[in-house]
């Protein structure tokens, strides 16, 4: 059963002689539980294949489908509400909210939802990914893979679809770098979520079940 | 205000269907309580394509068990005539003309092939046993904080035999002897016994097998380096897929079963394992994570 | 749909965000502080002016209380006292007036009131307490000191009371006394209960069936409502209630009705509302949107993981609520305190009240509204961050640091920028071309046309009625004459009559005033409805009648009148003809703004004589049936003039109490005297005097008014240039607080700018520093840049304010006659030095303090 589909996306910049085709024509699908990265080098259109799986782009053409939905019939706050439900984001900056605490950082898109927080399994992210002590810390104190290790936590944490990581590790070392992908992973599999990475890098795109490589907006 | 109470009451019926407890709260006219008995009707009907799912995986496992039990009678036999016929054959080698001589030569070589194939096939439905059991959970998986030397020093032992007809040194290095991480000792041995396997398997003679251990925030990273072929970019997606075995080590033996089993042991206790492609390094490298 | 609950969330959201960021939104407080602060000064200055005004004529009605009853009996009284709606019940009996001879000029009452009454009437006594003994007696300090006696308690006063038809002569002793209004209609006499039911016991068979006309021993009941909203249509409704006779005399307080500031204040204040509001939305605005903007990447990513547009909004609305939480009781409390500063230098010049003038007078409404607008001010500036914070793209959040212009570099934010810094400088030029176009002799010849000039203490005072206007006799006069060093003198006279135009003369009236449209300009001008001012017209036009200030004058007085025109077309008076008595000279039909001939010279005009000698009693029937007697000169002799010239009569000589349908005559002083009698006393004495004897003319009239008559009182041309500089003083404080307040606002919009432009590009700044720029190029470069705003700042503020100063300031003064409108850009070119100073400073401090840091730090910075 798949969970994310894409149709025919494109995505077109400009027009005429300056049109940019950032997407031409990708399908793809991914399985429920399914680990898939979407490799390729930047300018490849990745980012932009990304923006559009979790809506926070619309295409010039074609469709996604998450969990069965259209997302290009929903518009402004039913997007984005759909956003908070269905979609975890995991950024290369973290993009952590600087002001509030870490656990709150974890369950703001629960209670932006205003739903309760599922405290048993929210504590199981929290021990999976080894930020237990820090929960009650600004994230501006931790370290990047720490914090990445939140981000992934704040993913996990509503349960949802599918979650869709851009460059998880782009501001890493090697070492944090594989930390924060086994956590990816195995955390991944544990909850059996769903999860989309983009990466430019082989190694870390091998972490995943699947891979899709991407070029020039095609997928080859 | 009464919108509010029907939403509240959809909430609850929900929360107590996802812990498996709910019952109808009470049986009257409202349309509410007829959702509530549709509903359970809805949750029973799925519990019990649950419970068949369960069932039906349940007599997989018994299903492999009883082919590894039934096998293992006609196996030991196999296995038994096998070692008589070459016994036997070796003597009448010895007191067979040179005309015959090539001739017992070759029943020797099918005999040998035999008995090497009856290993493997010893070995496959070992390990399919083991596999099953672990993908069922009949046999779990427990990590607890347990130190690294004794993984090391075990694995070594149970490869030792091999290496040594090789003639393969193995190293450990970067391992306190109180290092410790997050793993169950018995599958997390069979896992490393299977990658060590695999490495002086594809290890050229009088080669060196470097075990090299280091720490992330997170992991203990187990490095195990060969200096064999290496894998290719190509394979490493697909080297632990089961039953996977690459062309270059078609000719090697094995079932292409040992990789997957590391993975999914690992997997099951929170770590995982990666290899590092021939592109990266010269010869193999694997690494095993385990969660600290 | 039910909504799902995520108030507590969004509340997190927005407070950690403010203090994570806590200097950021300090600065915000600040701000709101300030327009707070504007606001509050406003509206406490404001408020407590039209309190005073609206107090002072309360004092000048007697009382506080929103209406009353007269005349009624006990019963009636009990009717009427336990009227839920009814506030402060209260009544006094009256016994009669006061007939001591000293007390002739001071019209004095004698009741017995309630503590509460007395309270309400603002005679409470403020030393010693109200009678009890039948003996006892409460007074004012003004009757007192008429009687002189000192003011102790316990003291004997000796009083003849008029009660009904009879005087009686009593002993009381002092039991306390109050502080004495002059400006109020009476001046209060009580006596205990025990005195009342003695001398005027109180009167059982109600007014109308009464069958005297006497009022002793009747209640007068005051009685306040919840609001003083529709008095009379609460009394009205009261009435019915009840049930009282319906003939019942009422009296409203009229303070609650009049007391509404006049529209020339009420255009300031809506001025300056409108320039806070600005100067508040211009800071409040701009730094509002610098702590988005930088905030903007967290917008963005409560955005990617799932906050909504509202929610976004609220997080920014809540921020502003909570600035404005803080910031407004802060800037309240400042701004009461500035008022309270301000109040007394302001109420000095500009309120009548004698009493308790300059103080703090704040009510709940005051402070809601300076409330109200601080926070509307807060929320319009709070508007357009908010919709830009919600609509925040979540892709492009990554990249955005700043609002970029077309090109790609960041926009600058002149206009807000700009526009402050140019407020501050404008507000201080126009105040200081408003002060110093504030003319010394325009306001102190309007003011006064002699070295001195006396008169009646109440005379110039707008809040007093009943005006004497025969205060200063003839031995006075001779007395003065004989003054060593007085060079020149002249008495006033003056007495009310009318003036009746034959046919010929009226076509000629009616062409100049009413044809020509001034009567009804003037009319609109005294605030006549349309419909009414119609009806006047009517009137005079069957009438052919007008009211008549007939000024008797000597040769300095006249040689002190504004020529119009004269017979023989030269502009001085010819004193000798036109003492010889055949003449009269006529003033203008006139207002502040514009002014009419009414006739010519060479016109013939009849004037009555207004010798008491001749005043006969007429019975005047009213409508009602009730009838009054009515003095009337219809016997008196009447002499034709001829109009010698048209002239205008200053403020500083005539009578300053105005009708619509008025016409000043001016007589020689002969003349006035034959006409009207030998014997009447002059209003005023206009004299000037030798330069070297001016102070001891000065202490010598000094001591006159304050210890042989104080009824009367002088100015000189020395008191009232003093009074000039207190008003110029006043001018230049409020001015100054004003302009330094919005100074110190676009300052902070100034500074708070750039500095956030140099931390936003800090990453820029290292970059450029790391491939070589010197610090100092790069100060160089930020100088620059705020050097920008600076030549910006200073053309807007000198053309808007050279075209404010051309148009509105000149219209404005012109309308005032001690102001003198002229250009100056003064002040801002004096200040330019200052802010060109600070404008070099701030990005050079901002710059070396951002320089701290290495240059490998400031680039790593995201």
């Amino acid at each position: 059963m798949s969970i994310l589909i894409a149709e025919n996306l494109k995505k077109h910049y400009g027009e005429g002689e300056t049109l940019v085709k950032a997407l031409d024509d990708v399908s793809l699908s991914v399985e429920r539980g399914e680990f898939v990265s979407i490799i390729g080098t930047s300018g490849s259109g990745k980012s932009t294949l990304l923006h559009m799986l979790g809506g926070l782009d619309t295409p010039t053409s074609g469709k996604v489908v998450i969990d069965d939905k259209d997302i290009s019939e929903l518009k402004g706050d039913a997007l984005c509400i759909f956003r908070r439900r269905k979609i975890g984001f995991i950024f290369q900056s973290f993009n952590l909210v600087p002001s509030i605490t870490v656990y709150d950082n974890i369950v703001l898109p629960l209670q932006l939802d205003g739903r309760k927080a599922d405290k048993d399994h929210i504590a199981n992210v929290i021990e999976t990914l080894g930020i237990a002590e820090k929960l009650k810390t600004l994230p501006s104190k931790l370290s990047g893979g720490q914090q990445q290790r939140v981000a992934i936590a704040r993913a996990l944490a509503s349960k949802p679809a599918i979650i869709l990581a851009d460059e998880p590790t782009g501001n890493l070392d090697t070492k944090t770098s594989m930390d924060v992908l086994g956590l990816l992973k195995t955390t991944g599999r544990k909850f059996e979520q769903t999860i989309v990475m983009i990466t430019h890098n082989d190694e870390i795109a091998q972490m995943a079940d699947r891979t899709i490589h991407i070029e020039d907006g095609h997928i080859v | 205000m009464f919108e509010n109470k029907i939403i509240e009451r959809l909430d609850k019926m929900l929360d107590s269907a996802m812990n498996g407890t709910f019952v109808e709260s009470d049986y009257d006219e409202t349309r509410l309580s007829r959702l509530e008995s549709k509903w359970k009707e809805f949750l029973g009907s799925s519990v019990l394509s649950n419970k068949n799912l369960e069932a039906e995986r349940h007599r997989l496992e018994q299903f492999i068990s009883d082919i590894s039990h039934q096998t293992k009678t006609p196996m030991t036999n196999i296995k038994m005539y096998t070692e008589l016929l070459c016994e036997e054959i070796a003597q009448l080698k010895d007191s067979s003309p040179d005309r015959e001589k090539a001739a017992y030569e070759r029943i020797s070589k099918y005999a040998d092939e035999i008995k090497r194939q009856d290993q493997r096939l010893e070995f496959l439905i070992a390990s399919l046993t083991k596999l099953s059991r672990l993908e069922s959970g009949t046999l779990e998986v427990v990590a607890k904080t347990s130190l690294l030397t004794e993984l090391t020093d075990s694995a070594i032992a149970a490869v030792r035999p091999k290496a040594d007809i090789k003639k393969i040194s193995i190293s450990v290095t970067g391992c306190d002897k109180d290092m410790t991480a997050s793993f169950d000792m018995k599958w997390t041995l069979e896992a490393l016994v299977n990658v060590l396997d695999n490495a002086v398997k594809y290890s050229p003679p009088g080669g060196k097998i470097e075990i090299d251990i280091t720490s992330t925030e997170m992991y203990v990273a187990i490095h195990v380096c060969d200096e064999g072929a290496g894998i290719s970019e190509e394979d490493a997606a697909k080297i632990f897929g089961r039953f996977y075995r690459s062309n270059e080590v078609q000719q090697e033996e094995g079932v292409g079963i040992g990789l997957y089993l590391a993975r999914e042991i690992l997997s099951k206790e929170d770590g995982y394992i990666k290899v590092v492609t021939n592109e990266q390094r010269s010869g193999g490298e694997f690494i095993l994570y385990l969660r600290k | 749909m039910k909504k799902v609950e995520n108030k507590k969330t969004i509340n997190n959201l927005a407070i950690m965000g403010m203090k994570a960021k806590r200097n950021k939104y300090m600065i915000l407080v600040l701000a709101v502080i300030l327009t707070s602060l504007l606001f509050s000064t406003l509206f406490a200055v404001g408020g407590s002016m039209i309190n005073e005004i609206q107090e002072s004529t309360m004092r000048q009605v007697g009382g506080r209380s929103h209406a009353g009853f007269k005349y009624l009996t006990k019963a009636e009284y009990e009717q009427i006292k336990d009227d839920p709606k009814l506030k402060n019940v209260s009544y006094r009996i009256l016994i009669g007036t006061g007939e001591n001879e000293e007390l002739k000029k001071t019209y004095s009452e004698c009741y017995y009131a309630e503590d509460q009454n007395a309270k309400d009437m603002f005679c409470y006594p403020t030393v010693g307490k109200m009678p009890k003994a039948e003996n006892e007696v409460v007074l004012s300090d003004i009757i007192l000191d008429r009687l002189g006696i000192p003011c102790e308690l316990g003291q004997s006063v000796t009083l003849e009371l008029g009660i009904y038809d009879r005087i009686i002569k009593y002993d009381f002793v002092l039991s306390g006394y109050y502080e004495g209004d002059p400006i109020s209609t009476a001046q209060m006499i009580f006596v205990s209960k025990a005195f009342q039911e003695i001398f005027a016991p109180a009167k059982t068979v109600p007014y109308p069936e009464a069958e005297r006309a006497d009022y002793t021993g009747r209640y007068s009941v005051d009685f306040s409502f919840s609001n003083s909203i529709d008095i009379e249509g609460k009394v009205d409704k009261l009435i019915q209630r009840t049930g009282i006779r319906k003939n019942v005399d009422v009296g409203i307080n009229w303070a609650y009705g009049t007391a509404s500031i006049d529209p020339a204040a009420a255009a300031i204040c809506a001025v300056l509302t409108l320039i806070f509001m600005f100067a508040g939305y211009l800071i409040i605005y701009n730094i509002f949107d610098i702590n988005i903007v930088s905030d903007i990447q967290e917008f963005g990513l409560l955005k990617t993981v799932g906050t909504t547009e509202k929610q976004l909004r609220k997080i920014v609305m809540k921020r502003a609520n909570i600035i404005a939480l803080i910031g407004i009781p802060v800037g309240m409390l400042l701004g009461i305190l500035v008022a309270a500063l301000l109040l007394p230098v302001i109420s000095n010049e500009f309120s009548t009240v004698n009493v308790g003038k300059g103080q703090l007078r704040l009510n709940i409404w005051i402070l809601l509204g300076a409330a109200l607008f601080s926070y509307l001010t807060v929320v319009l500036s709070a508007n357009k961050p908010c919709r830009k914070a919600s609509k925040v793209s979540p892709v492009e959040t990554v990249k955005y640091t700043q609002d970029m212009d077309k090109n790609g570099k960041p926009k600058k934010k002149y206009t807000v920028v700009v526009l402050s810094i140019s407020l501050a400088l404008i507000v201080l030029n126009s105040v200081y071309g408003f002060v110093s176009g504030f003319s010394m002799d325009g306001y102190v010849r309007n003011m006064i046309i002699s070295d001195f000039s006396i008169q009646e203490a109440t005379l110039d005072n707008p809040g007093a009625h009943n005006k004497e206007t025969e205060a200063i006799d003839h031995e006075f006069i001779e007395e003065l004459k004989e003054l060593d060093g007085v060079e020149a003198l002249s008495p006033v006279y003056y007495r009310e009559g009318d003036v009746d135009f034959d046919d010929s003369n009226f076509d000629k009236v009616k062409e100049n005033i009413i044809d020509s449209g001034i009567y009804a300009r003037k009319a609109a001008a005294y605030g006549y409805p349309e419909e009414e001012i119609a009806l006047e017209k009517d009137a005079f036009i069957k009438d052919r009648n007008m009211s008549a200030k007939i000024y008797g004058m000597g040769e300095f007085a006249v040689s002190k009148l504004k020529v119009i025109e004269t017979a023989d077309g030269s502009d001085i008076i010819d004193w000798d003809k036109f003492n010889s008595g055949d003449y009269v000279m006529i003033g203008r039909f006139k207002d502040d703004n514009f002014a009419a001939d009414i006739l010519s010279p060479g016109d013939k005009i009849s004037i009555r004589s207004y010798d008491p000698a001749y005043m006969t009693y007429e019975t005047y029937t009213a409508p009602n049936g009730s009838e009054f007697e009515i003095p009337s000169y219809d016997d008196a002799p009447v002499k034709e003039y001829e109009i010698f010239a048209v002239v205008d009569v200053p403020l500083a000589m005539e009578l300053r109490s105005y009708r619509l349908n008025e016409c000043d005559l001016i007589l020689s002083e002969k003349e006035f005297l034959e006409s009207n009698g030998a014997d009447c006393g002059a209003m005023r004495v206009l004299m000037d005097v030798d330069d070297q004897k001016e102070e001891s003319i000065n202490n010598w009239l000094k001591d006159y008014t304050t210890t042989v008559n104080r009824d009367l009182e002088y100015d000189s041309k020395e008191s009232i240039t003093e009074e000039y500089s207190s008003l110029g003083k006043m001018f230049k404080i409020v001015g100054t607080v004003l302009a330094a307040v919005l100074a110190l606002i676009g300052l902070m919009n100034f500074a708070n700018t750039i500095i956030t432009s140099i931390i936003v590009r800090s990453r820029e700044l290292a970059m450029l520093e790391a491939v070589g720029m010197t610090g100092k190029q790069q100060i160089v470069r930020l100088v620059k840049e705020g050097g920008v705003y600076f030549v910006l700042a200073t053309i807007v503020s000198i053309v808007l304010s050279s075209v404010l100063s051309v148009t509105l300031l000149r219209e404005l003064t012109k309308g005032l006659s001690m102001f003198e409108w002229k250009f100056t850009l003064m002040p801002i070119i004096a200040c330019l030095p200052f802010i060109a100073v600070l404008v070099v400073i701030i990005p050079a401090l901002a710059y070396i303090r951002l320089s701290k840091q290495s240059v490998v730090d400031r680039l790593r910075v995201e």
